[in-house]
């Protein structure tokens, strides 16, 4: 029961579940777990029994659960139509290419239950890490993992440790960053719904290796299940006595707060993270000092994302040499992705880092799902960079990411297909950016607006110089203060290096290539395709169809057309065409 | 601990914990900035200090108020890089800095005269001040009262509102109320107190450009002789303009003050006849200006042009004028619609003729005539026959009979912009008239010109337009006599201009044009709406008093009275004050300046906020607010209170004041406002500024008297 299952409907699902178990007189155990990572195929139930082994259903619907308990249960026969994976058969594709070390319990175990995660393996290597090892050597072992930092930064968690242990002061702090603001990014969010104690256990051990005593975990409001998850965590794992004095029987003192982000983007940056868990404004600050000599109310703090603790534990239990064994000898590890747009498997995905953008959109995503082909993706969020297909066989890492002029960010991959214009999608990531920029210096403040307005003016099809624009752009992601406003021309700077004639087809010869753009479109009704079924006519919002009584035709009125699109989505004939 | 690092090539020690922007103060290597202040910590949001920092082989911009000086650390802080980068941000700035550096009228003012510094003064009471103002670029404000077109009315802010205020009359009842007081009017500089340069510059030509530039060279120190063809100062202001419109008493009290200053004249003197440009400068004078104004009438190229009864118009007014002719019978038709056409037209019926008729190829919407003349004119009995142009004049016996006219229609713009008179085929008609008085324009007479003239032109104008330079060093043009005719306050701006040019050219050998200052101007990022200036209580324009009745026509008595006291005070309380009052400290103006940058650049949405009282005593104009958070940052760790704050984010962002503050706040806001308010203090722009906490917008209301005399 993850957010995106919740909102397929699965929690009426196993509702039915439970009462069809109960009509039919089964004795059969129902538990939840979070989000396995296939949201395409959500409600998804796993069934368990003797002659069947386990077997994974999806589209779940109340509707089908009678069908699937009968068929399961009573009948001993697979669902064929809504099977996804079964114990005994093959692995489908999705699956396949995955290595799950961070998601090694999402969709396994009950994450409200602090037995589940024991019976699991689970605080099992903390125990032995505070009985046996020394701090130095735990940030040894990380250090040799080459861990980076999961948020988008990239740098080397080891290190961060180190240092952090170095500073000196009388109170030190692990932060957890579950502020995770880019708009088609839920790892993070599915992390802490599917596996909380993961997240708690990597804080602490973070904490015994540099010192800290105070933890805090930074979790958007938006986020209403993830915060009540880390909650109950929290309370479970004070009772099981994994938080607080005496950790697990050590001299550990390290205890967490949940504190609650209002949505501001610029808040998943570190230093106005920091600001706004002191109270104040959230707004950033020019480092150094960095966080780990002077970070949450001047003390040495460590902090990291909600992936990058989960991987912790991990490392911890099975060696940076391990760890070494997925990725790249520079990105060593994995990275979970969500895969969200026009994509076919559209969920989470971990993969070993160093795989290409085409193995992870084409083999796993399983292409655009749609009419066309894919186009182009957004990697990193509204501050990565729209990537063409050209460069999909460019392999995800930190280094390989940043030379095209995208990033790795925290992990959101948005797919567009051909039907994209690739203008319109920069200026709404831009606009997603200038809306969320704190404000407090000139080239954010002043300059994503100004280029917003510039990309509107192109989209509109208005004489833009392209030059000026990009020597803005770039003038921004120069000179902004922190890393919201550097990034916040990403999209801009990355779609006017792969896709500049879809800029100039605006400006110069006022047409929007995909036909996206509504100050350049016009709407048309083919009269030979035309049914006269009138369905555009009646789901017109702003009345702009008219028949033609005497003729009996159907047209658009192009002045009172909104361009909002309807009439084609609705129409069975394919009778109504973009100009 | 010390660190060493190199700045712009110099090797330097430094503590590590001072950040770039101290270690190059240190150096006394100055980088702009706005949002830095040494008091409190820095923040690095105006994001113009930027620097350059050695990375690897290439260089990384750097906010340097905020980056703490490094071991082995490479710095530039001047680049071409760099002074796009701080450029940028400086135009980020102004993009959304809804606020005017000089008010519109000042700007829209040829002379540059600050408008409303001596409006002000005559809202107080201070007509001395108030005259001493406008001299300071304008020499001739009782002339420039009555006579100038006031194109600053027509931008005044106050029209958004109501009725623009009526700037010209408050020049004119400045001059006239200063003389009625104790302190008398102000008398001027007196030429023998300003220490001499020993330079000496002739001016030929005694009009408003060449007096203008002969006054302003005198300030500077030089000595100045005025070659002047007629016998008495003034040009076309004592021989073009009839004394209804300026009394000679009014144009002479303000030739005094060149005489005070010790300008001196040569009358008489006519260029080509008496003197030569050669000879002027191989006797002595170091420059000479050429100041000889447009006299040349152009002819109307028709035949019977010689008869007797046809005569130019400035000729006709320089008669009338002189008192050469006292009357004129019969009718009368004068042909053009310039200012000389209106101005001989009135002179005419003054001077007793039956019926006087404007004869003019337009129509009166396109007369380049003041409105306000033609206006008089036609109230005095003047007929304006628009849309026919002369074909011929028609002549009996040597003297004029009448004129044949022509019917035109308008047709497409011309390269004046305005429509081309076309002529109708056979609409010629004859109206019977017994003078013709041409007045289609004039021009320079560059035939006065020495043997030397055509080195002086090289074939295009004569002078530069910026410098009054023309090709032969030494020797410089303006006025009139370059441009053709044109208006007295705009011969007085090119006289000082010239004046300038002279000065610098006496100075240093050379001559440049003057930098054109930039400035931050609300109407270049969005028009000014009337909900964009502050509130007033409305109040209609003083009309000025006119003399009415058989007198007006009777001579050349003075038509316009002028305004009473009490009436120009109270009319002086409507003006809004625009312009900055920080014009002076502002740090974005000087910095737009060194930077070159063009506020309209990146303009896009602009914020528009009413100015308001943050508490009494602190004012605040959020549309000249850049954000940078000084006010914010000292009110919280100077002065301890924490009065001041953002609310909302991004470029919405904006300040107010604290809603709950305690007790003890409230004592030390208090304390810290006593003592000059450390918020206003910082403030890099005039967004905040300190107030009188009593200061009422409008002063209590005065009785209402009608005119001057009154």
């Amino acid at each position: 029961l993850g957010s995106c299952g919740v909102a397929a409907g699965a929690r009426r699902v196993r509702e039915a579940l439970v009462r069809s178990l109960a009509d039919a007189g089964l004795e059969v155990e129902v538990g939840i777990t979070g989000c396995i990572g296939l949201c395409h195929r959500e409600p998804l139930v796993e069934l368990e029994s003797p002659a069947l082994g386990r077997c994974l259903y999806g589209d779940v619907t109340e509707a089908v659960v009678p069908a699937l308990v009968a068929a399961h249960f009573r009948e001993q026969r697979v669902l064929s139509e809504h099977l996804v994976w079964r114990e005994a058969g093959d692995v489908p594709p999705v699956l396949a290419r995955q290595e799950r070390l961070v998601l090694r319990n999402c969709g396994r175990i009950d994450p409200g239950s602090l037995e589940d995660y024991v019976a699991g393996g689970g605080y099992r290597v903390l125990a032995r890490v505070l009985a046996e090892t020394e701090p130095d050597a735990l940030i040894a072992e990380v250090e040799a993992s080459g861990l980076r930092g999961r948020g988008g930064g990239g740098f080397l968690t080891g290190r961060k440790w180190r240092m952090a242990r170095a500073a000196a002061g009388p109170v030190k702090a692990v932060i957890c960053n579950a502020d995770e603001g880019d708009p088609g990014a839920f790892m993070d969010r599915n992390i802490i719904e599917g596996d909380p104690f993961s997240v708690l256990e990597g804080m602490t051990l973070a904490a015994w290796a540099i010192g800290a005593t105070r933890g805090f975990i930074y979790v958007r409001e938006e986020y209403p299940l993830a915060v009540v998850r880390f909650d109950q965590a929290i309370r479970r794992a004070r009772e099981g006595g994994w938080l607080g004095r005496g950790i697990a029987g050590s001299d550990l003192v390290f205890d967490l707060e949940v504190r609650r982000g209002a949505g501001a983007f610029v808040c998943g940056e570190e230093t106005a993270l920091i600001a706004s868990l002191e109270g104040r404004r959230g707004v950033p600050r020019r480092r150094p000092p960095y966080p780990v000599e002077e970070g949450l109310f001047g003390w040495p703090t460590v902090i990291s994302n909600v992936e990058t603790f989960a991987n912790v534990p991990w490392i911890a239990a099975h060696g940076a040499e391990a760890f070494r064994r997925y990725g790249t000898a520079a990105s060593p590890g994995t990275k979970v992705f969500s895969l969200a747009g026009d994509v076919r498997f559209g969920g989470m995905v971990e993969v070993p880092l160093g795989i290409t953008l085409r193995e992870v959109l084409e083999d796993i995503g399983g292409g655009s799902g749609t009419d066309h082909p894919i186009k182009a993706v957004q990697i990193g969020g509204p501050s990565g960079g729209c990537l063409p297909t050209a460069l999909f066989d460019t392999p995800i890492d930190y280094e390989s990411l940043a030379a095209t002029g995208a990033i790795m960010g925290s992990g959101g991959l948005v797919v567009m297909d051909a039907s994209r214009c690739m203008v319109d999608i920069a200026r709404f990531f831009l606009s997603f950016a200038q809306k969320e920029s704190c404000g407090k210096c000139t080239f954010c403040r002043v300059g994503t607006k100004r280029l917003l307005e510039m990309m509107e003016r192109v989209c509109a099809g208005e004489d833009v110089d392209l030059d000026a624009l990009e020597a803005l752009a770039l003038q921004v992601q120069r000179n902004s203060v922190c890393g919201l406003g550097r990034t916040a021309p990403n999209a801009v700077l990355t779609t006017l290096r792969y896709f500049r004639e879809e800029y100039e087809a605006h400006v110069h010869r006022k047409c929007c290539p995909a036909g996206r753009c509504r100050g350049l479109i016009t709407y048309e009704i083919d009269a030979c395709l035309c049914d006269r079924c009138t369905t555009c006519l009646r789901n017109c919002a702003s009345k702009a169809i008219h028949m033609d009584g005497r003729v009996l035709s159907l047209h658009i009125d192009p002045d009172t057309c909104d361009r909002c699109g309807v009439c084609m989505e609705v129409c069975k004939f394919g009778a109504v065409g973009v100009r | 601990m010390t660190v060493t690092l190199t700045v712009n090539d110099r090797i330097v020690r430094a503590d590590s914990g001072r950040s770039l922007l101290q270690v190059a103060r240190d150096l006394g290597i100055e980088i702009p900035t706005l949002c830095y202040d040494p008091r409190i910590p820095p923040d690095a949001s105006c994001s113009v200090c930027l620097v350059e920092v050695r990375s690897g082989d290439a260089w990384r911009l750097a906010h340097s108020c905020t980056t703490p000086a490094g071991e082995g650390m490479v710095v530039r802080t001047e680049s071409a890089e760099i002074f796009r980068a701080r450029r940028t941000a400086i135009e980020l700035l102004l993009s959304d800095h809804y606020a005017d550096c000089v008010a519109p009228c000042v700007l829209h003012c040829p002379a540059g005269v600050d408008i409303p510094a001596y409006v002000a003064e005559v809202r107080v009471g201070n007509y001395a001040k108030a005259v001493e103002i406008v001299r300071r670029t304008n020499p001739f404000p009782g002339v420039c009262g009555r006579v100038c077109p006031h194109p600053c009315e027509e931008a005044c802010r106050r029209g958004v509102m109501d009725d623009a205020l009526a700037i010209n009359p408050l020049k004119r009842a400045a001059t006239v109320l200063a003389e009625r007081t104790a302190a008398g009017t102000d008398p001027g500089t007196n030429g023998a107190t300003i220490p001499s340069t020993g330079r000496h510059v002739a001016i030929i030509g005694a009009g408003p450009a060449g007096l203008s530039a002969a006054y302003f060279l005198r300030l500077a120190g030089h000595a100045v002789t005025v070659f002047e063809a007629g016998s008495a100062a003034g040009g076309m202001l004592r021989y073009g303009i009839p004394a209804y419109r300026l009394p000679r008493s009014v144009l002479d009290a303000d030739l005094g003050v060149l005489e005070r200053l010790g300008v001196s004249f040569v009358f008489e003197t006519r260029l080509g006849r008496d003197i030569t440009i050669q000879g002027l400068l191989d006797g002595g004078h170091d420059a000479v200006l050429l100041a000889l104004g447009a006299w040349e009438e152009r002819r109307l190229r028709v035949p019977g042009e010689a008869a007797e009864g046809v005569v130019g118009g400035v000729a006709f007014l320089t008669r009338v004028n002189t008192g050469a002719v006292s009357s004129l019978q019969g009718r009368v038709g004068v042909v053009g619609g310039g200012n000389t056409a209106v101005d001989a037209a009135r002179a005419a019926l003054r001077l007793g003729a039956d019926a006087v008729t404007i004869l003019y190829r337009r129509t009166r919407d396109e007369m380049p005539a003041f409105p306000r003349e033609v206006r008089a004119a036609l109230r005095e009995g003047v007929v304006l026959e628009s849309l026919v142009s002369p074909v011929a004049i028609e002549v009996e016996a040597g003297r004029v009979r009448g004129i044949r006219l022509q019917r035109m229609v308008l047709g497409e713009a011309d390269s004046s912009g305005r429509p081309r008179p076309i002529p109708v085929v056979g609409s010629e008609h004859l109206i019977p008239v017994d003078h013709v008085i041409n007045a289609i324009g004039e021009v320079a007479d560059l035939g006065a010109l020495d043997e030397r003239g055509a080195e002086l032109t090289r074939g295009g104008p004569v002078a530069d337009a910026r410098t009054s330079a023309t090709a032969r060093p030494g020797v410089f043009a303006a006025g009139d006599f370059v441009t053709g005719g044109g208006s007295a306050v705009e011969a007085v701006a090119a006289g000082r201009r010239a004046a300038e040019s002279i000065d610098a050219w006496l100075r240093t050998g050379e001559v440049a044009p003057p930098r054109t200052p930039i400035y931050s101007r609300r109407d270049v990022l969005g028009e000014v709406r009337a909900a964009d200036l502050p509130e007033a209580r409305p109040a209609r324009r003083a009309a000025m008093p006119e003399r009415v009745g058989p007198e007006r026509l009777n001579g050349f008595a003075e038509v316009e009275l002028g305004l009473g006291e009490e009436v120009a005070r109270r009319e002086a309380q409507r003006c809004l004050q625009c312009g900055c009052a920080s014009f002076d400290t502002c740090d974005l103006r000087r910095l737009m300046e060194v930077y070159r940058a063009r506020p309209d650049r990146l303009a896009g949405e602009v914020h528009r906020y009413r100015v308001e009282d943050l508490r009494p005593g602190i004012r605040l104009d959020m549309n000249k607010c850049i954000r940078c958070a000084r006010c914010v940052r000292i009110c919280e760790t100077v002065a301890d209170v924490g009065a001041i704050g953002f609310v909302s984010r991004g470029f919405a962002e904006r300040l107010v004041f604290a809603p709950g503050m305690d007790p003890g706040a409230h004592a030390r806001c208090d304390a810290c406002l006593a003592s000059g308010a450390l918020c206003a203090d910082t403030c890099p722009t005039g967004a905040l500024t300190v107030t009188d906490p009593e200061a009422k917008l409008e002063d209590e209301d005065l009785p209402l008297v009608a005119s001057e005399g009154g």
